[in-house]
This record gives structure tokens, C-alpha cells and sequence, in this order.
């Protein structure tokens, strides 16, 4: 009897999971990720079946998984982790109208991954808290003295600050960035957690004067329904023709090899590509859509300090490195943020 | 000396127990020497420091807050006593960090109290909540239930004859107390404090909101943030090393202190009169409950209501809500199922045939999980389930072999001390008097013994609904326990989200912790046998 019931109770449990004919991880926050979901199974009919988490969790379980997956989309939040999975072996690749669409440098050179949102780092500051003609307009003033104990930042376990250290690796190369992260952490910079929610809450509530972030978490914190937290403003940084400009990575999505719903993924990845999703990723998270019939947001430009109408790529100084480089770059940049204990 | 057949089930179970720390020793063995010399140079240390101290800040706080309540409750004439009694061990209907997401918006700066009492005309900013403080109040007072329960427990079976003998002798009320009266709790008071001191060590959601870091945290981090596992197994090694030589400790300590009462009797004393401090007594009983439980589920309440008036919320309907209940529900019954029907032979064969090497051998190596917090177990067991069944691995039978693993033994301890208060003469009798084996298990031992494995399956259940680190790791695409959602929803900043599962755990674990309350005398004598 006990026996008929745990069966009973197995079963249950197994077919509790959600029926659904594709299966995605995603590394992208589930806000962030469900409004192109439902839009994508209100346009097809499939249903999908979603596990969010840190992009290199669900990478990981990718390659652990392997040869049977059980997932068939991996949507990773920047393009080291997709780079580093496509180095294993682990996408299929892909080419159609839609993905054609996408420009060159924000994809995988031989189609395993596309590259569905850009975003650049930035520094959000509260206005109670710092006038803005004594913010910091370089990396390197970072670490002024003036700015002591008011910079929060992410630790070492986000994937976007991990990308951003391996760029800025290579244009200043290893001991220069070690030893700007050092003197970081001498200026007591506040590492609150692996969240960039964190961060820009936290400027918001004005607990810190200023927070480093994807561009995007700025837009984020200004829509907060309160107002009292609203009082916040952002700073590209290194803009100058002579600086290195702010690093632009992508978020991006990828067909992981040995799928058996081939026909559905390659649908979702069209899907991603496709006017209708780009639009949510631009007006819905204030991210760069990467096709050209797509605008980006205009308070997203206006932020910059461009007319509404401008690509963001053109109206930003952008940093000047390849994003499949980020793949076999992680390695040491994470050795280099152990070495300094970035935690 | 050769062993049965019969005996192969606890066997399996022990050694189903020992993988988790195996597999984390022989992953760090093959270790890179100089990751290991680049920890011990910065981050263990200081991990080792922050750890430490918050584990024992907790475990003080919460030995002085659950022994006190107890006395109030169980010795004094403190007014509303009989309602406090139960409603005191319902703060662990509320896993601690959903106490602590509620806390940071309650006490953060621009946050709901600075509003409360903003609309109330106090201008005043709150005490900072993050950090080690923080952290140590939340810890408090989410597992100060643990001490209160044994403890009270203790306290109503106290031996007042002892006490009288030493006054006969001439001790004086403080020395009575001393060397009379705390003594005999201590056994109570250790075991609950290691309750407490493993809770802590295993618990990652606090810290991580706190932003107090520590090694649970610190490993989830490398878990979750690296391809390879190195420095997370390595840290692993450390950490299960101090919970090793925590579990050694009281087990020594208490040990050498057996001074417990075995009559199973309740006596009635006289209750002291608390006199002018009644009044201040209720208060603190009162403000106790306020922030372990009113507090929390006000906050959850309020926003709960507010999700009500909000439309677009990305998709987590109500269908989405009870599919993760229902999750929950399923996982945790079924692990707390399996625990015990595992404990059972395990616990017989050592019970009943005390004089075998091997049993205690088993009974022992099965008690190591104890010491391993979540967030190991979940990446002992997908290393493992990785290496030789990948297509068990991240499914729902890894998550529950997770919650196994992690309750297996409490639920043996538990189930352990029902058996050991069963005469084996009843068993025997029904033997002679012509049953079999299984006829004298199930019509003699089950009904006898069913109070214990109710208590053991309820604090299995309990825990694995508060489950976090491993449901994080672990869980398959679509089966979102309902700590996932909480946890997914408040992590974004979406607490309007957050609210309905989080509350739907409190009211999903209300009933069992209520039995779990009237059940207090078998709790307690498990718990202390440990």
C-alpha cells in the first residue's frame, strides 16, 4: 500500500514539471526573459518550459548534459559564457533570414551563437548624494581618493563585470588591471553581492552615492514606481576620443547541439531575431536592439545626450575589442579577480 | 563476522550517506596545490573569522532568547502563557531568509517602516540592517524555536526532587540553579544549539542578502559563477572539516553529561511570581513574537495585498503559483517519506542488536550528512549523478535525493529514540505468541513507534520546504519549488511577486508545526538522545 503510494506520488511528481515542446535556460533575469517567451508562444503556439538562472550554472549543467540535453535554447546574459560553450562543442549552428540580420561583430563568426540585446556599462549615481560635476568621467578616477567607500559594485561572480575586467584586460593589459582592482579595493569599494539589481537599488535608496551597472539597470531604477527613488542619473565613462570608450557586450542565445526539437528551437532562434522581440528587449529593458528596423528607446539616447533617433552604437564611444575574445580571456580574468579577491 | 541479508537496506543507506562527503574529498584531493595555497593565503582565513563568528553570536543569542522564553512560558506566572506556549514555535513556519528580504525593506533606508512611521509623523532613521548585526538578529530570530522547543520540553519534566535534595543540603536559590537546574537542561540546550550552529553554517539566503559573507555563500558563488569546481571543493573540504569537529564536540560534551531524565513524567511546580515584572516580561514575549512573526508576515501581507492592484506581472499566475506548491508539497513529503522508511531498518538494527560493530559503523557513517550544508550536498551530488548517471542529474529525483541526504539524519535520530523507549519485551511476546516477523512490526512496533517517525517526517518536511541552495542548483526546467520562486521574484526586486509563494510556504508549514507543538515531548526526548 505505502509503495502504491509513493509510486503514485513519483509519478505525480514527474509529470508535475510543465509539458512543453522546447525547453530554454536562460541566464537573462526571468522579468527580463518571460515577456519574449509569452510573446513567442502566443505567436507560435509552443509552449515553452523556462529555467533561469546564473549563465554559468546553466552552462555548466549544458555541458554536464551532454550528449542527450535537456535543454534546447541557452540564452546567456554576455558573450563570454556563449563563446566558452561554443569552444566545447556545445551549439549547433544555424543561419537563416532572420539571423542575417544581426551585424557580424554582434555574433558568433561561424553561426553557433547570435546575439539578441547589446549593453554598456556605466556608472549610476544619486543625485541627493553627488553633484554631477564631481563624478568621475574615467575608469582610472575610480580609485581617486575622493571617491573613498562611495563606489558599489558587483563581486566577481557576475558574468557582465567578469566580460568587462577581461576587455578592459586587454586594452591595458593583466598587471595594469590587477593593479587598478587593487587600488579599487584599497579605496574601499563596496562589493555588495553578484546582483546589479543590488546595486542600483542601493544607490537608489541612496545608500551609496554611486553604483557601476549595466547601462540599462539605470533605466531600470528610474522606472521604480516610488519617486523617492527615482532621484538617480548615469555616466558613460572614458568618452573622450583620446579614452577607451565603455565596453558594449551582448546578450545572446544559441541552439545547444544534440536538441531533439531542432525545429522549434530554430523557430525561437528567428523569433529572437525578429522585430517583434527586439522591440521588447529595447522598450521593455531599455537594452540596444541589434537589428536596424528597431529603434533604440529614446530616453535611452537622451541619456547619452543624443537626439531621440540615434543609434546608441553611434552616439556611445565604444570600447574597441572583439566579443569572441571574451571566451578564452575568462580563464585568467578570473585568476586575476581571485588573486585580488574580488568578494 | 559475517552479516545477513537482511541487513544489506541500512547498508545501503549508510553508504548512500557517505557519497556526498566522498565525492567532495576525492574531487579537492585532485585539487591544483597552488589554488589551495591562494585560499589559505587570503580567503579562508578570513571566511574561517566571519564564519565562526556569526555561527557563534547566533548560537549564544538564540541558546539565551529560547532558554529564557522557556522558563517564562513553563515557570512563571507571565499573563497570556497558555497562547504564547504554541504560537512561540511558529516562527519556523518562515524560512530565515524570506524573514530576512522582508527585513531588509522593512529596515532599509527609504524602506516600508521608514514609511510607517513617516505617515505617522516620525522622521527617523532606522538601525543599518546589513552586515554581521543583521545578520545575527535575523539568525535569532528565526531559530531560537529549536532551543525554545527542547528546552521547554526539558523544563516541564524537570525533576523537582533534585532540587529539593539540594536545598535540604543548604544550597541557596543561585546555587540551585547553577549546579542543579542548568545542568539538567544542558543536554537540551546542546542540542538545540547544534541545531542552530548547523542551521546557520548551511544556511546561504541570509548572509547573501545581509551581504555578510561567508563560506556557504562564498561556495555557492563558485558553484553557481565557475566551470570548474576546484575552489568550491576546496572550500567545501575546509568547511566540512568545522562542522566535523562542531558535531564531535557536542556529541562529547554531551556524552560525558548524561544527567537527563528518563521518566517520562510531568510534574507541577509552582510557578514563580514574576511580581512588578509581569508586565515587562509580556512585553518582551510580546515584541519576541512581533519581529520573528508578525513582522515578516505583515510585511509579506502588505505586499500581497499591493500584487493585487498590479496587472502585469510577468507571467507568474495563479495556475504557475499552485503548479510550485504543488512542487513543494510533492518533493518534501516524498523526501520525508523516504528519510524515514530508510531510518527505519538502520535504526532497528542498532537498536535492537546493539553489539554489532558494523551497526554502529553504518549508524555513524550515516550521521555525516548532518554537518553538510545544502549547497555541498547539491555539488557532491551533481559531480556524482554527472560522472555516472547524467540523466539523473538536475532532475527531480536529484533534488530529493538532495533533501534525503540533507534530513537523513535527524530523521534517523528521531526515529532512533522511539525505538530505544520500546521495550524489546513487547516485540518478543507478540513473537511468542506465534507472529511473524513483519506481523509483529506491523501490529505491535508501527503503532507504537508512529509518534516518532510522525515527528521525524514532519521535521523532514518542514526543512525541505524551507529548502533553498540545493532547489537552486538542482531543480529540472519547469519545477520550480516555491523558496525558487520567492527567491527568483526577491532577488529582481519584484517583492509584490515574492509575496504569494512565500506566504503559501507559511501556510503549507503552519499545520505540520502546530502538530510538531503538541508533540513536544517526543521532539525533545529525540532530540536529546542525539
Amino acid at each position: 500500500m505505502k509503495h502504491l503510494i509513493i509510486t503514485c506520488l513519483i509519478l505525480a511528481t514527474y509529470t508535475s514539471t510543465a509539458v512543453a515542446d522546447l525547453t530554454v535556460f536562460s541566464g537573462r533575469k526571468e522579468p527580463l526573459i518571460k515577456p519574449v517567451i509569452e510573446a513567442f508562444t502566443a505567436e507560435t503556439g509552443i509552449e515553452v518550459r523556462l529555467k533561469t538562472g546564473k549563465s554559468t550554472a546553466l552552462g555548466q549543467q549544458i555541458l554536464q548534459e551532454q550528449p542527450r540535453p535537456t535543454a534546447d535554447i541557452y540564452i546567456a546574459k554576455e558573450s563570454g559564457s556563449l563563446e566558452y560553450l561554443r569552444g566545447k562543442g556545445a551549439f549547433e549552428t544555424y543561419e537563416s533570414r532572420e539571423t542575417k540580420r544581426i551585424p557580424e561583430r554582434f555574433k558568433a563568426r561561424d553561426g553557433s551563437w547570435i546575439g539578441v540585446s547589446g549593453r554598456s556599462r556605466a556608472l549610476i549615481y544619486n543625485k541627493d548624494l553627488i553633484d554631477a560635476s564631481d563624478l568621475p568621467q574615467s575608469i582610472e578616477e575610480l580609485s581617486d581618493r575622493k571617491y573613498r567607500g562611495q563606489i558599489a559594485a558587483v563581486n566577481a561572480g557576475n558574468e557582465s563585470f567578469i566580460a568587462w575586467i577581461s576587455g578592459l584586460r586587454l586594452h591595458m593589459g593583466d598587471e595594469a588591471v590587477a593593479a587598478w582592482l587593487k587600488a579599487m579595493k584599497k579605496n574601499k569599494i563596496q562589493l555588495l553581492s553578484s546582483s546589479h539589481t543590488d546595486i542600483r537599488k542601493a544607490v537608489g535608496r541612496a545608500e551609496y552615492p554611486m553604483g557601476l551597472i549595466n547601462h540599462y539597470y539605470y533605466h531600470l531604477q528610474k522606472r521604480e514606481a516610488d519617486e523617492e527613488l527615482t532621484n538617480v542619473g548615469v555616466v558613460y565613462l572614458d568618452q573622450k576620443d583620446d579614452q577607451r570608450g565603455e565596453l558594449v557586450n551582448v546578450s545572446g542565445a544559441a541552439i545547444v547541439k544534440g536538441t531533439a526539437n531542432m525545429t522549434q528551437a530554430r523557430q525561437f532562434i528567428d523569433f529572437l531575431a525578429s522585430p517583434k522581440a527586439q522591440d521588447l528587449f529595447a522598450n521593455a529593458n531599455f537594452e540596444f536592439p541589434l537589428i536596424a528596423d528597431v529603434e533604440v528607446n529614446p530616453e535611452v539616447v537622451a541619456a547619452m545626450g543624443c537626439e531621440p533617433g540615434t543609434p546608441a552604437l553611434d552616439c556611445l564611444h565604444v570600447m574597441d575589442v572583439h566579443l569572441d575574445e571574451f571566451g578564452s580571456q575568462m580563464k585568467t580574468t578570473l585568476e586575476i579577480l581571485d588573486e585580488v579577491d574580488w568578494y | 563476522m559475517r552479516m545477513s541479508l537482511r541487513r544489506l537496506p541500512a547498508v545501503l543507506t549508510a553508504l548512500l550517506m557517505v557519497v556526498p562527503v566522498v565525492a567532495t574529498l576525492i574531487y579537492a584531493a585532485s585539487v591544483d596545490a597552488s589554488i589551495w595555497i591562494r585560499l589559505w593565503e587570503n580567503r579562508i582565513p578570513r571566511l574561517f573569522f566571519t564564519s565562526m563568528l556569526l555561527v557563534a553570536a547566533v548560537t549564544v543569542g538564540s541558546i539565551v532568547l529560547g532558554t529564557l522564553l522557556a522558563f517564562l512560558v513553563e515557570r512563571t506566572n507571565l499573563p497570556g502563557r497558555k497562547i504564547f506556549r504554541p504560537l512561540l514555535i511558529a516562527p519556523l513556519v518562515t524560512p530565515c531568509f524570506i524573514i530576512a528580504i522582508t527585513y531588509v525593506n522593512f529596515f532599509g533606508i527609504r524602506g516600508v517602516g521608514q514609511k510607517m512611521f513617516g505617515a505617522m509623523g516620525i522622521n527617523c532613521n532606522l538601525p543599518n540592517i546589513y552586515g554581521f548585526w543583521g545578520a545575527v538578529g535575523i539568525f535569532v530570530l528565526g531559530t531560537f524555536p529549536y532551543v525554545y522547543t527542547i528546552v521547554l520540553a526539558s523544563l516541564s519534566r524537570l525533576d523537582p526532587s533534585l532540587s529539593e535534595a539540594a536545598r535540604c543540603l543548604g544550597a541557596s536559590r543561585r546555587e540551585r540553579m547553577w549546579r542543579v537546574s542548568l545542568p539538567l537542561l544542558l543536554p537540551a540546550i546542546s542540542a538545540g544549539s547544534i541545531l542552530v550552529a548547523l542551521y546557520v553554517f548551511s544556511d546561504f539566503g541570509v548572509v547573501s542578502i545581509l551581504r555578510y559573507s561567508t563560506f556557504v555563500n562564498m561556495i555557492y558563488e563558485q558553484i553557481s559563477g565557475r566551470y570548474d569546481f576546484a575552489v568550491a571543493s576546496s572550500l567545501s573540504t575546509v568547511l566540512m572539516g568545522i562542522t566535523f569537529i562542531l558535531v564531535f564536540f557536542q556529541d562529547l560534551l554531551t556524552k560525558k553529561r548524561q544527567f537527563s531524565n528518563t521518566k517520562n513524567k510531568r510534574y507541577n511546580l509552582p510557578r514563580l511570581d514574576l511580581k512588578w515584572a509581569r508586565l515587562p516580561a509580556f512585553v518582551f514575549v510580546f515584541a519576541v513574537l512581533g519581529f520573528a512573526l508578525i513582522l515578516p508576515v505583515g510585511v509579506l501581507l502588505y505586499w500581497f495585498v499591493q500584487s493585487l492592484g498590479v496587472d502585469s506581472v510577468w507571467g507568474s499566475n495563479a495556475r504557475e503559483l499552485f503548479r510550485s506548491g504543488f512542487n513543494s508539497l510533492l518533493i518534501s513529503s516524498l523526501a520525508a517519506t523516504a528519510a524515514v522508511l530508510l531510518a527505519l531498518p538502520l535504526a532497528y538494527w542498532n537498536v535492537r542488536d546493539r553489539n554489532s560493530r558494523w551497526g554502529k559503523i553504518c549508524a555513524g557513517a550515516s550521521q555525516l550528512g548532518v554537518a553538510l550544508p545544502g549547497v555541498l550536498i547539491a555539488l557532491a551530488l551533481s559531480l556524482v549523478l554527472g560522472q555516472f548517471f547524467p540523466r539523473l542529474n538536475f532532475s527531480v529525483t536529484a533534488l530529493f535525493l538532495a533533501f534525503v541526504i540533507h534530513f537523513f539524519a535527524k530523521a534517523y535520530q528521531m526515529t532512533r529514540a522511539g525505538l530505544i523507549q520500546l521495550s524489546p519485551r513487547v516485540e518478543e511476546g507478540a513473537r511468542m505468541l506465534g507472529c511473524s516477523p513483519v506481523q509483529t512490526f506491523w501490529l505491535i512496533t508501527r503503532p507504537l513507534l508512529t509518534p516518532a517517525l510522525m515527528v521525524a517526517w514532519i521535521f523532514v518536511f518542514l526543512s525541505s520546504m524551507r529548502e533553498l541552495a540545493a532547489s537552486l542548483l538542482l531543480r529540472p526546467a519547469g519545477f520550480d519549488p516555491l523558496t525558487v520562486k520567492v527567491w527568483i521574484a526577491a532577488s529582481e526586486g519584484f517583492y509584490e511577486q515574492a509575496a504569494a509563494p512565500a506566504l503559501l510556504i507559511v501556510i503549507l508549514s503552519l499545520p505540520m508545526v502546530m502538530i510538531m507543538a503538541r508533540h513536544q515531548g517526543q521532539y525533545q526526548s529525540s532530540l536529546e538522545s542525539t
